[in-house]
């Protein structure tokens, strides 16, 4: 009885570790996803309605997606907090603090440079500077989405799989 | 004034300086930070606060085109691309209305300005509201409680925007609708809808809006007794106001002028006052660092 509680709980282990990989792979993919309509938006306010920043990140923080909207609500909050100090520091920090978005440090390089852009030039170079952010997300997010295609029920299976291997060499 | 309040507009002012610049200005003593008029930062040079007897170079440290670009950035929140009409007159408004100045290489399109780039200047004016100056003033421009239109003059720094400030805050609260077409956003200083600035119960501030362009519009859709406005200098804004008192609106105005007969002397100002659209002028006049206000009939130039 012992021993089959103990492969049952092995197995689970396994698997949820495989379940949450996927999950992770699932994440990443959304994360991208509402960074680039977030950009779309971005673009459009600044080049089309001049919308001033304060302004601009209230409405990302209201009416973008998640991950997004959590990133861009640190932005508002670094604002307030950090106000005197330039844009690109801020944008960093909020950046550094939103866990969420869950980007490995070559996804958040395009971001990270497009901090340096917004708030400081005119509506063409920050214009520019939002699309080569988001061509460059484009890329990230499509190379994300044929991981999650590929790996994820691998991941899964793959969790099983250990589990009962483990529990037939352990029995 | 209260030294106090005088001291918290420096504060307020110098807050959209970066860091290293802030503190050089903050070791002034309190008497210049009440004192303090402008801060002047030139590209390559030591920073300078404009006083009262003129300008004072501060510190050792000299100011790099970068600190220009990042003051800009604080004052308008980073939201430059917003202040792009009114970059394209050479100045944005910074938080807490402040007004800042900027010289730079312009940007020439179709034969106008269409931006300033490589800022190699700023001036940064102190934006201070001085309750109650125009008191006295106020009750000079009504008759049998109908407003005289009138023109507040004095040269450049005069204090004619102050000045202006406090008449609208009078004259909305003793009962006119005032419009008030702030181009530059200085007068009101408004934010979110909200006037930073006291400018009276009845009075509804149009700002960013070219002169010319905010004095038709006011006309058209608030229904004013009154329209204020800052700085007349087109030709344009002239025929707008020509407008507006053809229907029988009064009008306050300020326009750089020594005294009247300066005033006078110019073409735009003559036809304005010869076809009795200005009835009075407001002058203000400078001794001794202390202001003083008259107020003239321009009925017998007519």
């Amino acid at each position: 009885m012992t021993k089959i509680i103990g492969a049952l709980m092995v197995t689970a282990a396994t698997t949820s570790l495989g379940v949450m990989s996927a999950k992770r792979l699932k994440r990443r993919v959304r994360s991208l996803r509402s960074l680039v309509s977030a950009l779309d938006i971005m673009r459009s306010e600044i080049c089309t309605r001049l919308t001033p920043m304060p302004e601009l990140l209230e409405l990302l923080a209201a009416q973008t997606g998640e991950p997004a909207n959590i990133f861009f609500t640190n932005c508002l909050i670094k604002q307030r907090s950090m106000r005197g100090r330039p844009f690109a520091e801020l944008w960093n920090s909020a950046l550094r603090a939103t866990e969420e978005l869950e980007l490995n440090e070559n996804e958040l390089e395009p971001l990270i440079e497009l901090g340096t852009a917004l708030g400081r030039y005119d509506t063409d170079r920050q214009g520019e500077a939002i699309l080569a952010a988001k061509k460059r997300l484009e890329g990230f997010l499509q190379k994300a989405e044929s991981e999650r295609d590929r790996e994820s029920k691998t991941r899964t299976m793959l969790g099983i799989a250990v589990g009962v291997m483990i529990t037939i060499i352990l029995i | 004034m209260d030294e106090e309040y005088l001291i918290s507009r420096f504060y307020s002012a110098a807050a959209l300086l970066p860091q290293g610049l802030r503190d050089t200005f903050e070791r002034l003593s309190d008497r210049e930070k009440a004192l303090a008029e402008e801060f002047r930062l030139r590209a390559g040079l030591i920073p300078s606060v404009l006083l009262p007897e003129g300008e004072k170079r501060l510190g050792t440290r000299t100011v790099s085109p970068r600190d220009l670009i990042d003051t800009l950035e604080i004052a308008t929140e980073s939201s430059l691309h917003s202040s792009k009409e009114s970059i394209k007159n050479g100045f944005v408004t910074g938080l807490g209305g402040h007004r800042i100045g900027i010289c730079g290489t312009a940007i020439m399109k179709s034969g106008e300005i269409d931006g300033i780039r490589a800022v190699s200047s700023l001036s940064v004016r102190i934006a201070k509201e001085i309750k109650d100056c125009g008191r006295e003033v106020a009750p000079r421009l009504i008759d049998n409680g109908r407003f005289m239109s009138a023109i507040v003059i004095s040269p450049p720094g005069g204090g004619k925007t102050t000045l202006l400030r406090d008449l609208v805050r009078q004259l909305s609260n003793s009962g006119f609708r005032v419009a008030l077409a702030d181009e530059r956003n200085e007068i009101a200083a408004v934010r979110g809808g909200v006037p930073q600035a006291d400018v009276g119960v009845r009075t509804d501030v149009l700002s960013s809006c070219p002169r010319d362009q905010a004095v038709m519009l006011l006309l058209r859709t608030m229904n004013p007794e009154i329209i204020a406005m800052d700085e007349i200098t087109a030709p344009r804004d002239a025929r707008a106001l020509e407008s507006a008192s053809n229907c029988g609106v009064g009008l306050l105005a300020t326009a750089h002028a020594l005294d009247v007969s300066e005033l006078y002397g110019r073409g735009l100002y003559r036809e304005l006052i010869s076809e009795g659209i200005f009835k009075k002028a407001v002058v203000i006049s400078r001794t001794n660092g202390v202001r003083s206000f008259s107020v003239q009939d321009l009925g017998g130039l007519r």
